[in-house]
């Protein structure tokens, strides 16, 4: 079949190199048509608007849309932001904090697929709960937690003599408190995709490694963890993807008026700030631009590493 | 997936609310005016905010419709929290409600880019009258001379406290002649008292309406110049007020502002972990709803070089790209009238602006002296602070009544750092 293209016309010889990739050519349009809703979908609401959004990093605009070309002033504007830095470092350490809960992910989902645990499906729900629940939910519920007075963190760490600080609104703490109640939420997230990784595991792997006498704790290192690698791979990718938008937990969880607000804040939140609040959408656009870029890059970062430590059986 | 999406949705959002131009913005030429006959029909959209208030408008609509039978209104209700981002966004595509809430510090903002109708010709044609309402609540709707909102109701500031523990601490209950001494002595004393069993003389706070506005009112000082130009924040009457709610912190008279931002400044006055409270009478409900209601009074507000207390209130405003001009202008008038005002009171979900209507307010919690907060607006209220683009230094203030309060920032230091950001934006709005 090849050979007989190749006597034709040069731009036949192309279409049976895409022949060997793919049918397009010769299905026509109709993988277009199958595939539009999703196209028109990513366009309209995703490519579209990022286009946009990097039109009006360069554009000054008014609260309803009335829009001024501005040059890079808000390039500027932002380089000489020093509240970008410090949200872009807090954003950073909230990522640490919440990525801290795949290792506890790891060993808790292991654990939850010993064979013969009783009320598996019962732990794994409750594991998987705070996932589902609503961000602002959860954050009303912790703020309570964190109460400086009244909470039941601060009564709890009392009864041995410890006196708590004001979680949520000292400097330092609250950062803190922040992170451990999005690596909470973000955990139940971990635990599903990597317990259908363990599933996954053929068992005569273990079965071997028994015969060699590897105990427990030798086949969690040798076999599970290895074998686990593709999953933990894209756990950590998309938990740190979340961590990097973290705003509805901040917003909800912060209120108004925290004298830890500027300690604790993120970029995402900055840019809600100032693209909702102050009406500069323009220099909201570039906070917008720089956060996708951020975001792109410390992906492009983890798919690069990954064939150091990722094994694709 | 919910959340991985979500900095991408706002984004698109953004995105979406930019790129649609504002094509129809702009009405100002044509003057509204009343229907010629109560037979016109047409379709209204009325937005709102509050879903408490909801049944009350709905009686509203209703009474209206016996004088217009033929115009349908519609309510739609979002939110607080989103109502200004969603009129935002409205507002740019041009799909405003024909009728809908406006507030204080966003109404220059609307007025400015021609997205409300302007009033005058109803006022000339005497189916709105300025008169009918408290002066500095109707100031705060107009704008250069030109009306853009007619009052719904207003709120002013009252000093509520708890008359069993000024008892237990042996202390007289506050009176209407208080001036800041008493008021800071008896706050002490509380504290000094029942401090063991944590309760504060004074709930504090850092808001701006309920606390620092009153105060700096008081101390003859100003938040905004008059021409809405320069900052007052920086004045010595300013900084008197400010002192004295941080000394307060200080000295435990009222809680850390780490307290405050952990438990609202209300909670701890309604569970009776604070004596006393500066708020606004839209909190009647809660209070009234509260364990310790029955121990709970209300009077004025102390004074120090005068009495005073900021008033504000929503104000009914109509698009100026509304397709029913006529039925939009009717359903204003009389919502801006004694009737609707009267249905509102009964309602007791608001207190209505129009004057002499509030009878039925004042009698809806009658264990609390609620004609307080009728007199602080006939008697001694001040205009409500606003400029063009209000959000952006109330943001500001956000950031440095809290840090000021707490003793993080000296007064001196903190309040020039604020005035000056605060004037900032005030000069990025001359443009």
């Amino acid at each position: 079949m090849t050979a007989e293209t190749e006597g034709l016309a040069p731009g036949a010889g192309r279409t049976s190199a895409k022949r060997r990739r793919g049918p397009s050519s010769r299905d026509g349009f109709w993988p277009w048509l199958f595939l539009s809703p999703i196209l028109i979908g990513m366009g309209a609401f995703y490519l579209w608007p990022i286009v946009q959004t990097f039109y009006n990093t360069f554009m000054s605009i008014g609260p309803f849309g009335s829009a001024e070309f501005a040059g890079l002033d808000n390039y500027r504007k932002l380089l000489a932001e020093p509240d970008f830095l410090r949200s872009v470092l807090n954003t950073i350490i909230y990522a640490g904090i919440v990525l801290l809960g795949v290792p506890m992910a790891i060993v808790i989902s292991s654990l939850l697929n010993r064979p013969g645990l009783r009320f598996a499906t019962l732990y794994r729900t409750l594991f998987f709960m705070p996932y589902v629940a609503m961000p602002t939910a959860i954050a009303l519920v912790w703020r309570t937690i964190y109460n400086g007075d009244f909470g039941i963190l601060n009564t709890f760490l009392a009864a041995f003599g410890i006196d708590g600080p004001h979680w949520i609104s000292t400097p330092g703490y609250s950062l803190a408190a922040l992170g451990a109640m999005g690596l909470w939420s973000a955990l139940g997230f971990s635990l599903i995709i990597l317990s259908a990784g363990l599933q996954n595991i053929p068992t005569e792997l273990y079965e071997a490694a028994q015969l060699d006498g590897a105990g427990q704790w030798r086949q969690f290192i040798s076999v599970t963890v290895p074998m686990l690698t593709p999953s933990i791979f894209l756990v950590v990718v998309v938990t740190s993807i979340n961590a990097f938008q973290l705003f509805d937990l901040l917003f909800a969880l912060m209120g108004p008026s925290n004298p830890a607000l500027r300690q604790t804040q993120s970029m995402v939140f900055m840019f809600y700030e100032q693209g909702f609040i102050i009406n500069d959408k323009g220099y909201a656009s570039v906070i917008a631009m720089a956060i996708m870029v951020i975001v792109a890059l410390f992906t492009l970062v983890q798919f690069r590493l990954q064939n150091r430590w990722v094994n694709y059986v | 997936m919910r959340r991985r999406t979500f900095g991408l949705a706002v984004a698109a959002a953004a995105g979406f609310g930019l790129s649609a131009c504002s094509d129809g913005g702009g009405g100002g030429g044509e003057d509204l005016a009343m229907p010629e006959d109560t037979e016109i029909s047409a379709s209204l959209n009325y937005g709102i905010w509050d879903d408490v208030q909801a049944p009350a408008m709905e009686e509203i609509i209703s009474a209206f419709n016996e004088e217009y039978p033929n115009i349908e209104v519609n309510i739609t209700i979002a939110p607080f929290d989103q109502y200004f981002t969603r009129l935002q966004t409205q507002a740019g595509s041009g799909e405003l409600p024909d009728v809908f809430w406006m507030n204080g510090p966003n109404v220059q903002l609307y007025a400015s880019e021609d997205m409300l109708m302007p009033l005058s010709s109803l006022i000339e044609s005497g189916d709105i009258d300025p008169a009918n309402y408290p002066d500095a609540m109707n100031a705060l709707y107009v704008m250069d001379g030109e009306q853009y909102a007619v009052p719904k109701d207003f709120d002013t500031i009252g000093l509520w406290f708890n008359t069993r523990l000024f008892d237990e601490a042996g202390v007289e209950h506050p009176t209407a002649e208080w001036t800041w001494e008493d008021f800071r002595s008896a706050a002490k004393t509380i504290s000094d008292e029942l401090g063991d069993q944590g309760v504060y003389g004074f709930a504090g706070g850092v808001t701006n309406q309920a606390l620092v506005y009153p105060a700096i009112m008081q101390a003859g000082g100003e938040i905004i110049s008059e021409d809405g130009t320069t900052s007052g924040y920086d004045s010595p009457e300013a900084q008197k007020a400010f002192q004295m709610f941080a000394d307060m912190v200080e000295d435990g008279s009222s809680p850390s502002v780490q307290t405050t931002t952990d438990t609202d400044y209300y909670d701890l006055f309604s569970s009776e972990k604070a004596a006393m409270a500066w708020d606004g009478n839209w909190r009647v409900a809660t209070y009234a709803e509260s364990p310790a209601m029955e121990n709970i009074q209300v009077t004025h507000l102390p004074r120090d070089e005068r009495q005073a207390t900021p008033i504000h209130g929503i104000g009914n405003a109509v698009s100026a790209n509304t397709d029913h001009p006529e039925a939009a202008a009717a359903f204003l008038a009389f919502l801006g009238g004694e009737r609707a005002a009267i249905i509102q009171a009964e309602a007791g979900t608001a207190n209505p602006a129009y004057a002499g209507s509030q009878d039925a307010f004042v009698e809806s919690v009658p264990e609390f002296d609620l004609q307080v907060f009728i007199d602080a607006a006939d008697e001694y209220a001040v205009e409500y602070p606003v400029s063009l683009n209000t959000a952006a230094w109330l943001n500001e203030e956000s950031e440095y009544f809290p840090a000021i309060i707490s003793g993080d920032m000296t007064v001196e230091e903190g309040t020039r750092e604020l005035a000056a950001a605060m004037n900032e934006h005030l000069e990025a709005e001359q443009g």
